[in-house]
């Protein structure tokens, strides 16, 4: 008896998704017959698998993002609407993901990819064989390059970062900078390492002492610390995020070189997650080149408009961070972009060849996000190429420079 | 030189304390119910979370934290068995196998609905401050934990060794049908173990949190515990203390002498080599028998 | 056997006692089922043929498990890593040493069966538990060794890009286009494994796993047939990995870590050890399941409007786990043995015996 009842219960829990998907596949096609176009702007995310600590407020600031573009006057008019579709991290959902996106009617201009390096990678190809822009979260040497393509990064790419990093320190610290590397053995940790930005260290005078690898799976790293220390390294860099600087940091205050070395990182190595995990006292000092505001920036448009609408959504306490922040500045990006294709070739010509046209113009013409970043984009270089730094302060993220250009390391 | 090896061996020492601490959680559930606990990180996930509730976002005492968070561990391994294995008794064991698989999935499901995913940082209750011996250093953290894990262990041991419900587990993992035909109940015996081995698992995730944050990430470490278990013998307790240590050992001596990348293949060579030399580990049960 | 066979069809013949497919009936169905099959992509959407196309790949791998866990009672937790060997060996043959996919495709799977029998050798000394923590360590060295060993030639922790087969100026480079590829290829894998279980290596597989003492007392050649069984195994891997890499058209280890091993080894226990239509039928649960919790998380957001971000993202893997938890205790035996029930009463319907 309670066998069968449980049957229908598994059944009936069955049946759920079956109804979502027809309902979903019902939804989609019929809206633009009857009612003004609607753009979609389809977005990919790993809000639950490995980057849910990271993603979760990014994908909480969507529908309120939605909200903000619709108050707004939409995109020329047209209303929109945001959809995020979660992987969970896994590369067969990201791809089938991809592969239902991509044969939307109306076929998407761009997709905009909050995804691991590894799907990335995978899809690239088929991004340009199909004419849809890739609006990239992943700056990884091999995600952009080479060029052209149909790939650009929401963010400076990573080589670009570094080289900036390694001016930074050159322009602030005695000669010789000595530097040791201390990264995630992936793609994404390694995504910085290419022969161009190995000779800009060394034509900047900079010296690479040494590499060491780690994996997220590692509870300390004090070892390879202490062969980064009898190299004599006075910089520890770092390409990871969330739990990855955390790591660092922790171990390097328990084996005594907290003092010994300054740990600096990538674009997505500092964030609010980052300190909560290693602690206001290890995590003390570090400093990363990024674009992202932290959530107390006052004075920046769309970091209050993005501040006013969290507060009346009542956004949980713990997602006021700068992944909320970043979100809003990267959006506001992606809308001045459709709102210029839109405007150059009109919505109904709306594809992913006119929308690339004009990510290569922002070159001449560049997006301001409302002063939170400013988008300027080419053929050669698909990234923006300005960062600044931040700083980890009494337990707070503080800006500690002014945007600067990044050097061009594009591969030749 | 031999300071370095030194340290290095200290370092492997105080890692590998956690992994024998997780060893031993999935050698319980082997010896008793010849299940190889998948769930393990995801068990230790949720103790982890459990101490961040009560203690940060109820701000209750460390001490009352951990005894709420090790109850409730207890109570979800207690629900874990009654509700899903308990009823693949008499199946095939690879069924029970499968059921921990997807276990995983459904309390990270739970944690990252509960909890939203985030990683939490814990508040260490031990200073951060190293210890220097000569010209050691070591991590006042990690000897705390070490010291820790040990005396869990010496506690799990001790109830094994010297207590009747121990008589009787160590009976119900000997032979099920010869143990109920003593009167012993088998039942309770398993559901026990688990809640033994959900409160190892939630020691193993407290003090993992204080290292690397409690939140879905952490669950990937319960993969370094595994050559652990092999190494030292899939049904052997003291196995899974020498395991767990020499893992760590064995992990950082590589790692810090040869090259990193070894770090995290060296314990599968080791236990690759073990597996052709010494199929049953080094404490594991021989059984008589050609094959 | 004897109780499957529909009234009034009798064997007359050993060929006819053998054959799969035996009345006109049956013969009607396979070929009007092949035909809506190799119609699908002129009326799919490029995501259907996408799930059609990941099945496929996934069953050739689990077909071959099946043998060597089903048939062979010898437990491993290495078919994603045997598959990653078929898929780097196909790629790097066809990126380097210019073989066209056509030639790289047995290749790998020759590849990754010698590799699947060098980590079967334990199984000799060794059994149960043990036995699958030999494969178990073969599913970490290996990626270890894709990323470790060459990392010029394999791309290290980068995806290494494959080109896409061509034939003649036929660029396979669609989801449609792979269809054709991957369902054949799949089929004939299919026949094969179904009719290998029937042969005399099919008996001895099934003598080892029910009792392997008694096995080498009949004269069953442990030695032999435990490593054959690692051996087609790790081919049917092989292939999967050959055809994944070409599909994918970039490979990384990511692809072939512990997680897709262990649900390899769950599609074969949901569909049911030992039965080739088990195979088929975990299978394609566990991977369309995987795909609908996907549509569970829009649902959830509309019926609770303030649950935002991962709270309803969660809500996929959880009623994945759950549905195959719930799954598992009430069909331990797996989906094969129901279907063999249904196939049962329905024949003998309206009796019970």
């Amino acid at each position: 008896m309670t066998k069968k009842v449980l049957f229908v219960i598994l059944g009936l829990m069955l049946m759920v998704p079956l109804f979502a998907a027809c309902a979903a596949e019902e939804a989609a096609p019929s809206a633009p017959e009857a009612a003004p176009p609607v753009v979609t702007i389809y977005r990919i995310i790993d809000a639950s698998g490995v980057y849910a600590s990271i993603n979760s407020p990014c994908a909480a600031a969507l529908p309120h993002i939605e909200q903000w573009i619709n108050d707004t006057g939409g995109i020329c008019g047209y209303e929109v609407n945001l959809v995020d579709r979660d992987t969970g991290g896994a590369l067969e959902k990201a791809i089938a993901a991809y592969e239902e996106f991509r044969a939307a009617e109306p076929k998407p201009a761009a997709i905009i990819f909050w995804e691991t390096t590894m799907s990335n990678e995978a899809l690239r190809e088929r991004f340009n064989e199909d004419k849809i822009v890739n609006l990239t979260q992943s700056t990884a040497y091999k995600v952009l390059w080479p060029t052209p393509s149909y790939s650009f990064g929401n963010a400076p790419s990573y080589v670009d970062v570094y080289g900036g990093l390694i001016d930074w320190l050159v322009a602030n610290n005695p000669a010789p900078v000595k530097l040791g590397i201390l990264t995630w053995d992936s793609g994404f940790g390694k995504g910085f390492i290419s022969p161009e930005t190995t000779a800009y260290a060394q034509s900047k005078g900079v010296e690479v002492v040494s590499t060491e690898l780690y994996s997220p799976k590692d509870i300390d790293v004090s070892t390879q610390l202490r062969r980064l220390d009898k190299a004599g390294a006075k910089f520890v860099f770092n390409n990871t995020l969330g739990a990855g600087p955390a790591m660092i940091l922790q171990s390097a205050v328990a084996a005594g070189l907290k003092d010994k070395m300054t740990f600096i990182g990538g674009p997505w190595a500092i964030s609010d997650d980052m300190i909560n995990i290693a602690g206001a006292e290890a995590a003390e000092g570090y400093m990363a080149a990024t674009f992202s505001f932290p959530w107390d920036t006052t004075g920046i448009e769309n970091v209050d408009i993005a501040k006013e609408y969290a507060l009346k959504n009542n956004l949980q306490e713990s997602f006021r961070n700068t992944s909320y922040i970043l979100t809003w500045a990267e959006y506001s990006y992606f809308r001045q972009l459709y709102e210029r294709t839109v405007d150059a070739v009109g919505i109904a010509n709306l594809c992913g060849e006119a929308l690339r046209e004009q990510v290569i113009k922002t070159v001449n013409k560049p997006i301001d996000c409302g002063g939170a970043y400013i988008y300027e984009l080419s053929s050669d270089r698909p990234a923006p190429k300005r960062a600044h730094l931040l700083k980890v302060e009494g337990g707070k993220i503080v800006p500690a420079t002014d945007f600067f250009l990044l050097p061009d390391l594009s591969p030749r | 030189m031999a300071v370095d090896v030194l340290q290095y061996f200290v370092n492997g020492l105080m890692v590998g304390g956690l992994y024998a601490l997780i060893a031993l959680s999935i050698v319980l559930i082997i010896k008793a119910t010849a299940v190889f606990n998948f769930a393990i990180g995801h068990l230790m996930m949720l103790g982890g979370l459990f101490y961040w509730t009560f203690m940060v976002a109820l701000g209750l005492p460390v001490w009352l934290s951990i005894l709420l968070s090790l109850a409730l561990a207890a109570v979800v391994g207690a629900l874990i068995q009654r509700l899903t294995l308990h009823p693949l008794i008499g199946q095939p064991p690879m069924a029970s196998l499968m059921v921990t698989v997807a276990l995983m999935y459904v309390l990270l499901g739970l944690a990252v609905m509960l909890w939203r995913g985030s990683i939490m940082g814990l508040p260490a209750f031990i200073s951060a401050e190293p210890l220097a011996f000569g010209g050691l250093t070591v991590s006042r953290q990690f000897l705390v934990s070490f010291i820790i894990c040990m005396v869990v262990f010496g506690i799990f041991v001790a109830v094994f060794r010297y207590t009747q419900t121990g008589l009787h587990m160590r009976a119900t993992a000997e032979d099920h049908q010869v143990a109920r035909a003593k009167g012993i109940k088998v039942d309770n015996i398993m559901l026990i173990t688990w809640v033994i081995a959900s409160i190892a698992a939630a020691v193993g995730g407290i003090l993992l949190g204080l290292r690397v944050g409690v939140g879905p990430p952490m669950t990937m470490i319960a993969l370094k515990a595994f050559p652990a278990v092999l190494v030292g013998g899939i049904d052997s307790i003291p196995g899974a203390l020498v395991g767990g240590l020499l893992v760590g050992v064995l992990e950082q001596l590589a790692g810090g002498l040869i090259d990193p990348a070894l770090m995290e293949i060296a314990p599968y060579i080791v236990l690759l080599i073990a597996l052709i030399f010494m199929p049953y580990g080094l404490f594991g049960l021989k059984r008589i028998e050609r094959i | 056997m004897a109780v499957n066979r529909p009234c009034g069809t009798f064997n007359e013949n050993y060929a006819k006692d053998m054959a799969i497919v035996r009345t006109k009936f049956q013969w009607g169905l396979v070929i009007a089922s092949l035909i809506l099959l190799f119609a699908l992509p002129s009326f799919c959407s490029s995501l259907v043929l996408y799930l059609v196309n990941l099945i496929a790949i996934t069953l050739i791998a689990v077909l071959g498990l099946n043998i060597l866990t089903g048939y062979t009672g010898l437990f491993s937790l290495g078919q994603a890593a045997f598959m990653g060997v078929g898929a780097y060996t196909s790629a790097l043959l066809t990126t380097y040493l210019g073989f066209s996919f056509w030639l790289a495709l047995p290749c790998a799977g020759l590849s990754a069966a010698l590799v699947g029998v060098i980590f079967g050798l334990p199984s000799l000394r060794i059994k149960g538990f043990y036995l699958t923590m030999a494969t178990l360590a073969a599913q970490f060295i290996i990626p270890w060794l894709f990323i470790h060993v060459r990392p010029d030639l394999t791309g290290g922790t980068d995806s290494l890009l494959v080109a896409v087969p061509t034939l003649g100026n036929i660029k396979f480079n669609s989801q449609a286009s792979m269809f054709y590829i991957i369902i054949p290829t799949m089929l004939v894998m299919l026949l094969f494994a179904k009719n290998i279980v029937r042969t005399s290596v099919g008996r001895a597989f099934i003598a080892i796993r029910d009792n392997d003492l008694a096995a080498e007392v009949m004269g069953v050649n442990l030695f032999k047939y435990k490593l054959l069984a690692f051996f087609i195994c790790s081919f049917y891997a092989g292939i999967a990995g050959s055809l994944w890499a070409h599909w994918m058209r970039a490979i990384l280890y990511e692809h072939f870590l512990l997680m897709q091993s262990i649900w390899m080894c769950g599609m074969v226990i949901v569909g049911g050890m030992g039965y080739t239509v088990g195979a088929v039928f975990g299978t394609v649960f566990i991977r369309l399941l995987d795909q609908f919790v996907v549509y569970i998380t829009p649902v959830v957001e509309a019926l609770f409007p303030h649950l935002v971000g991962s709270a309803t993202a969660a809500v996929g893997p959880f009623a994945f786990g759950s549905v195959i938890v719930v799954f598992i205790i009430f069909e331990p035996r797996g989906l094969a043995h129901r279907w063999e029930m249904f196939k049962a009463s329905y024949r003998l319907n309206p009796y019970s015996y």
